[in-house]
């Protein structure tokens, strides 16, 4: 059976409460046991719009529903401790292919036998887990350097935008680190590829905003210093390369050229 | 000159100097004012060398008193000469930083007058960026010797990090190449910069609210292939200098013909050297390796072909095979193959079960590197994959005989 969600972490959260609920009502004496990892070997969770039906699989939609996803939060926070629960939110934020059913599998393990459990890398699931939240950890880092303000002017007041794509869904990961880093003037960071924005108000913080896109090319509302900057930003990026020592290998391999796009150094 | 001008010239004055770390201050930021620290650092770019660009590293001016070889900046060099005001360091900082192009400013810059009045200048701009502008990010500064030590003790107190370049390794090679400096001239700022912060330390410890001074401590600079020191010496002094005055980081420069100049090699620049002893460096500090080992039975010189740990690993053969599954920390970081990390998560993960070759593949260890070197329960780790002629290496002793051949 494969749970479907719509929405975000939270459609997920309900989609794990449904499979242990499941589990429970299909075996209730079992209902204390710590089985969990062979009761719910068959469910799998995927969110709906990524979901490709197989054939002979069953599938349903899980409604969204914000207590159960309340409560399940609880509970795993309490069943992974803090850090446990932290990576699992980073592994899944890093969108991979089949990771919603490896947390669920990660989940019930952790709950059967304890949180000293999610250390156990040797176990395929825990790795999958572990290695996506490494991978989003990163690439988050990587957006921390990576992300490239345009200062615009909007109705008389600057606003900073910058545009970013990434593989891994990071807004979340960044948002604290940006609000604290920049907290005196407002500023955007919009990710164009799921049309999602963190939106940053002086003295309102941050916001995550989804369905975010803007309509206009961004370059018509540049402040009259923007272009004046960015040369001498390219400037500056030029002059500062050894000339004997330029490599395209070292530079691909640190900073991959999917990232290139809204770098303002590399257009 | 205008100011796209001077950035050309002074940005390209300052790039041999290779220091571009960000890291160790965790400046908190301030409701209203830029700026913050990331104790992990963050690379903001990488240039087309494919080193990494985290802050603005610019010279106020590239005059210069100073007749040093090895660098483009010298008196008798006949290239163009500017400056910046203190307000344009501080206006390009401030907008590339608003930008989140760069992580904060690296400044240092020609000796002009004389050190004190030098350093006078930069400490303009640095406090107009700490006081007038509130700017909360990293400040990487040079501490120019000679400089007074009042003028070094108050740029301390505004910096996240002061760095004092040795350049040369010898006081011979600095007579030869650099004749205006000395080295009791260089480790003297070193120390101040050293001692002062360890008692800022001290009174942090008694007092409530103590300033600190350089947070992110004192770092330097050797240039390798400019004059005729072996690997040894080099690590040696690095060794020290991290020993004697509690240094961060010791970088490594490999050396760029810059100059036409009777007394400096003409070579490329020694890339691969300028990387081993990088490698070096990092057994120094995180390994628990000593200078003495990393050379035993060698010519004073780093092995160019293989990684310093393998050699050792090779010149060490009753030290292994290592079972995975009991040594000690400190012994699992002897294994080629096995770094920090991944050896941590060996010693957390064995504790919930007996590891296996599979198992050490998903901790994060390189198993074309170990498995030479280890045993799994008591077995060597022999791979599906490998040919006839591999798995006769990794059976037993005999097999590390073939492997110290090359050397």
């Amino acid at each position: 059976m494969i749970l479907l969600y719509e929405g975000g972490f939270r459609g997920f959260l309900g989609c794990v409460f449904e499979a242990f609920a499941r589990a429970s009502a299909a075996d209730p004496s079992a209902r204390n046991g710590a089985d969990w990892i062979e009761r719910l070997a068959d469910v799998g969770i995927e969110r709906r719009d990524r979901y490709i039906p197989a054939l002979f699989a069953e599938s349903t939609i899980v409604p969204h529903n914000g207590a159960r996803a309340d409560r399940t939060e609880a509970g795993l926070m309490h069943a992974l401790g803090r850090e446990g629960f932290d990576a699992a939110v980073k592994a899944y934020l890093s969108e991979r292919p089949g990771i919603d059913t490896a947390l669920l599998r990660f989940f019930a393990r952790c709950i059967d036998r304890g949180m000293g459990q999610s250390a156990r890398l040797e176990i395929p699931e825990n790795f999958a887990v572990f290695e996506a939240s490494r991978r989003s950890g990163i690439e988050a880092h990587r957006f921390m350097g990576l992300v490239r303000f345009r200062e615009l002017e909007v109705s008389g007041a600057a606003v900073y935008y910058a545009p970013i794509e990434s593989d891994c869904f990071v807004l979340p990961l960044i948002a604290r680190h940006f609000a604290d880093r920049f907290n005196d003037r407002d500023w955007v960071i919009h990710d164009a590829g799921r049309d999602a924005a963190l939106v940053y108000r002086v003295g309102s913080g941050v916001d995550l905003a989804e369905g975010f896109s803007l309509d206009l090319p961004v370059e018509g509302l540049y402040s009259g210093e923007e272009r004046l900057i960015q040369a001498y930003w390219r400037r500056y990026y030029a002059d500062i390369a050894i000339d004997e020592r330029v490599s395209r290998k070292r530079l691909t391999g640190r900073m991959p050229v999917k990232y290139w796009k809204y770098l303002v150094e590399r257009n | 000159m205008d100011l796209a001008g001077k950035l050309s010239i002074l940005a390209d004055a300052a790039k041999y100097d290779v220091s571009c770390s960000s890291s160790g201050s965790d400046r908190a930021s301030a409701p209203g004012s830029l700026g913050s620290g990331s104790v992990g650092g963050i690379c903001h770019s990488w240039a087309d060398d494919g080193r990494c660009i985290s802050l603005l590293k610019l010279l106020l001016t590239n005059s210069c008193i100073y007749d040093c070889a090895y660098c483009r900046n010298r008196r008798s060099n006949d290239i163009p000469r500017t400056s910046f005001t203190p307000d344009e360091v501080v206006d390009l900082t401030m907008q590339f930083y608003r930008r989140n192009y760069i992580e904060g400013l690296f400044l240092s810059s020609g000796i002009v007058r004389d050190p004190d009045h030098t350093m006078g200048l930069m400490l303009a701009v640095v406090e107009r960026l700490r006081v007038r502008e509130r700017f909360n990010g990293y400040i990487h500064m040079k501490a120019i010797p000679g400089a007074d030590p009042a003028t070094i003790r108050r740029a301390g107190l505004l910096v996240d990090r002061m760095s004092v370049n040795v350049e040369l390794p010898t006081e011979a090679s600095l007579k030869l190449l650099a004749p205006d400096k000395s080295r009791e001239a260089i480790f003297s700022p070193m120390a101040l910069i050293g001692n002062a912060k360890a008692e800022f330390l001290e009174d942090g410890k008694r007092l409530r609210s103590v300033p600190s001074f350089v947070p992110a401590g004192q770092s330097t600079q050797l240039v390798v292939g400019a004059t005729p020191e072996s690997d040894r010496t080099v690590l040696g002094l690095a060794s020290a200098l991290y020993r004697k005055f509690e240094l961060k980081r010791v970088y490594y420069s490999a050396y760029v013909p810059i100059n036409v100049d009777s007394r400096l090699p003409v070579c490329a620049p020694p890339e691969r050297r300028e990387n081993r002893l990088y490698q070096a460096d990092w057994l120094l500090r995180f390994y628990g390796f000593g200078v003495d080992e990393l050379f035993e039975g060698g010519d004073g010189n780093l092995v160019d072909s293989l990684d310093p740990k393998a050699v050792w690993a090779i010149r060490h053969p009753e030290f292994f095979p290592v079972e995975v599954n009991g040594a000690d920390y400190g012994v699992l970081l002897r294994v080629p193959g096995i770094g920090v990390k991944s050896a941590r998560r060996i010693v957390a993960a064995r504790k919930s079960g007996r590891l296996g070759p599979e198992d050490l593949s998903r901790l994060g260890v390189v198993m074309k590197r170990a498995r030479s070197f280890i045993l799994c329960s008591g077995r060597a780790p022999v791979s599906l994959l490998s040919d006839g002629r591999e798995s006769r290496i990794v059976r037993g002793k005999a097999g590390l005989g073939q492997l110290l051949l090359p050397l």
